[in-house]
């Protein structure tokens, strides 16, 4: 089952009167419970793909499918919902609000979604139980770990069960150690639960991790091997 | 996202800047000060005039003669006996009427006390006109009207200045050297709403008065009390054409008398305080603007300092009126923050003065309401923008501001 989907996906940029071309076609699909990784040096094109495919972006031409669903034309709001339903992220700086506890952060996309305010918290708890962070619910971001808040976010990011998880250089700001921790919870979700993954990285030994890996330089993709 | 989630959040954001937050405010807090003082002082001297305006009785329509060009109440034309008897019969609106003789300033002898005062000559229904009761004794009767008997009712200030704690019923005084028998006291009543004070004078028979003090059976003046408040009006039209006729004046002469009704006092009171009502709302309105002004101000800064957050919250799917609604509801805590701690704060220094300089005060409910509703709509007006200026952020950008 083909979980996302792209065609020709071209991103321009207009920086003042040049035109800067990010991704200059990029077709590839992911099917459901696959783990994949899409490395590149800066600039090849690597952020400007996880943006799109966050649907935080729209393309400038090209297609973009999740489930099926054509959502490279989608207004502001509606690409919010798509975030809020199929996308769950996880970033390089853990992005929780200061302002809310671990549980309320977890709680957060179910609130958006218009779950009540008891049961976002209830499947919170849930959540923060599989990461092993339910003893630390009502902890606020700075009371907790470069890894612990990583284990929020990633709490977080399956709240409403999304089709994607994607993670943008998940271990970049974490220890190494605690970095492979963080990777072999993302492994366990992709081999236990069937999550489908997407983890942007331009660290080959992290990348190696996943089962897929997509290389992209200059906007294209130069790559796309199995790891073995 | 429930609203409950949305105020407890907004609540939390505020409370993290509580320094900034209390100084943000500050501006709308003097403003609702502002409102809910001056309305307090305002009320309650509205409520101490309406309270005299009643004192005078109810109903009632005081004519003076006299035009209102170089106005002598007691100086010009007087009424004649005819007048009363055509107003009498003409008006059926009227359930008391009396006419008014005074003279002021006479000098009243009780042994060897000497006291000047007022001395008003007025029929036996004087104290239904007035509502106005006797603490000891009785009020003159008909009778002792129709024959002139020399009979007075004293006032409290004459009691105490002439008596001097001396039961004064049955004493006799001496007015412009004739003997008058004390047979009632009134109740002590506070100012006229003109100053003067009430229990200073001497009631006394009219026709007394007219014989043995004034020598003419004309009068300066009639008090009429009317039978229902809302024909007041009809009344003192009636009462105005039969005294025109009366005096035969012809259209296009102007009236050679003066008619207050109660209505009248009422209304230009009420327009007075109207003035001053205005004069609040635009000294209220211009420091809640310069209050809303600091808010806006503080909301935009505070919209530049979460741009990550902001960013965050979209990419966890946050629809852009979620984020709208968000902001305007910390610009509206904030301000009904500020409202309430100026609501308090109002009603205590409202106390105080009171306390202080003996004001009444009245602390009325719609003005607290009146107060935090437009705190409220403080917060709501400059709290959109900065709040739109937020929801339209691009959720890339955002998440990548540090």
């Amino acid at each position: 089952m083909i979980t996302l989907q792209t065609k020709k996906l071209i991103k321009i940029y207009k920086m003042g009167e040049t035109e800067v071309m990010a991704l200059k076609g990029v077709d590839f699909d992911v099917h459901k419970g696959e783990f994949v990784a899409i490395t590149g040096s800066s600039g090849s094109g690597k952020s400007t793909l996880m943006h799109l495919l966050g649907c935080l972006d729209i393309p400038t031409e090209g297609e973009y499918f999740i489930d099926n669903e054509n959502v490279a034309n989608l207004t502001p709001n509606e690409l919010a919902k798509i975030r809020n339903k199929k996308i769950g992220f996880v970033f390089q700086k853990f992005n929780l609000l200061p302002d809310l506890t671990a549980i309320e952060n977890v709680a957060l996309p179910c609130l958006y979604s218009g779950m009540s305010e008891k049961e976002s918290l209830k499947k919170a708890l849930t959540l923060l139980e599989s990461v092993e962070l339910s003893n630390r619910y009502k902890h606020y971001p700075y009371q907790l770990s470069g890894g612990q808040q990583q284990r929020v976010a990633i709490a977080r990011s399956l709240a409403n069960e999304p089709s994607i998880l994607l993670a943008d250089e998940p271990t970049g700001n974490l220890d190494s150690k605690t970095g492979e921790a963080i990777i072999e919870i993302i492994q366990k979700l992709n081999e236990e639960k069937n999550a489908t993954i997407i983890m942007v990285t331009h660290e080959q030994y992290i990348a190696k991790k996943a089962k897929r890996i997509i290389e992209l330089i200059d906007g294209l993709i130069v790559s796309d091997e199995k790891v073995i | 996202m429930s609203p409950k989630f949305i105020i407890k959040s907004a609540f939390r954001a505020l409370r993290k800047h509580k320094m900034r937050s209390l100084l943000t405010t500050l501006g709308i807090i003097v403003g609702i000060i502002s409102i809910i003082t001056v309305m307090s002082i305002g009320q309650g001297a509205k409520q101490k005039v309406k309270e005299q305006i009643e004192d005078l009785g109810t109903n009632f329509i005081i004519v003076f003669s006299g035009t209102s060009k170089g106005f002598h109440p007691f100086g010009a034309k007087k009424f004649k006996r005819s007048d009363y008897k055509a107003i009498v019969e003409e008006c059926d609106q009227i359930k008391h009427i009396s006419p008014i003789a005074i003279k002021r300033s006479i000098r009243v002898v009780y042994n060897n006390v000497n006291w000047s005062t007022n001395i008003t000559g007025i029929k036996s229904n004087f104290t239904k006109i007035r509502n106005w009761p006797l603490e000891k004794g009785d009020f003159f009767s008909e009778e002792d009207n129709q024959s002139g008997a020399k009979v007075a009712v004293i006032g409290k200030t004459v009691e105490d200045n002439l008596f001097c704690g001396e039961n004064p019923i049955g004493k006799k005084i001496r007015i412009k050297n004739v003997p008058f028998k004390v047979i009632g006291v009134l109740t002590e009543k506070g100012k006229h709403p003109s100053g003067e004070d009430q229990n200073d004078s001497i009631m006394i028979p009219l026709k007394t008065v007219q014989r043995k003090i004034v020598g003419s059976y004309n009068f300066p003046a009639m008090i009429i009390c009317g039978k229902q408040k809302d024909q007041l009006h009809v009344l003192a039209n009636e009462i105005r054409g039969v005294l025109r006729q009366e005096h035969n004046l012809s259209p296009k002469d102007e009236d050679d008398f003066i008619l207050i009704s109660q209505n009248d006092i009422s209304q230009a009171v009420g327009a007075a305080q109207m003035v001053l009502n205005l004069l609040l709302i635009a000294v209220a309105s211009i420091s809640l603007l310069v209050g809303g002004i600091g808010i806006m101000n503080i909301m935009l800064v505070t919209v530049t300092e979460r741009t990550r957050e902001i960013g965050m919250r979209m990419a966890l799917g946050a629809p852009s009126h979620t984020i709208l609604r968000q902001f305007i509801m910390e610009s509206i805590i904030l301000c009904f923050t500020g409202g309430s701690i100026g609501v308090f704060i109002g009603i205590n220094l409202s106390k105080l003065l009171s306390m202080l300089f003996g004001w009444t005060v009245f602390i009325s409910y719609p003005s607290i309401v009146v107060s935090l509703l437009s705190a409220v709509l403080v917060g709501l007006f400059f709290g959109f923008y900065p709040a739109y200026k937020a929801s339209k952020l691009n959720p890339i950008e955002a998440l990548e501001e540090h």
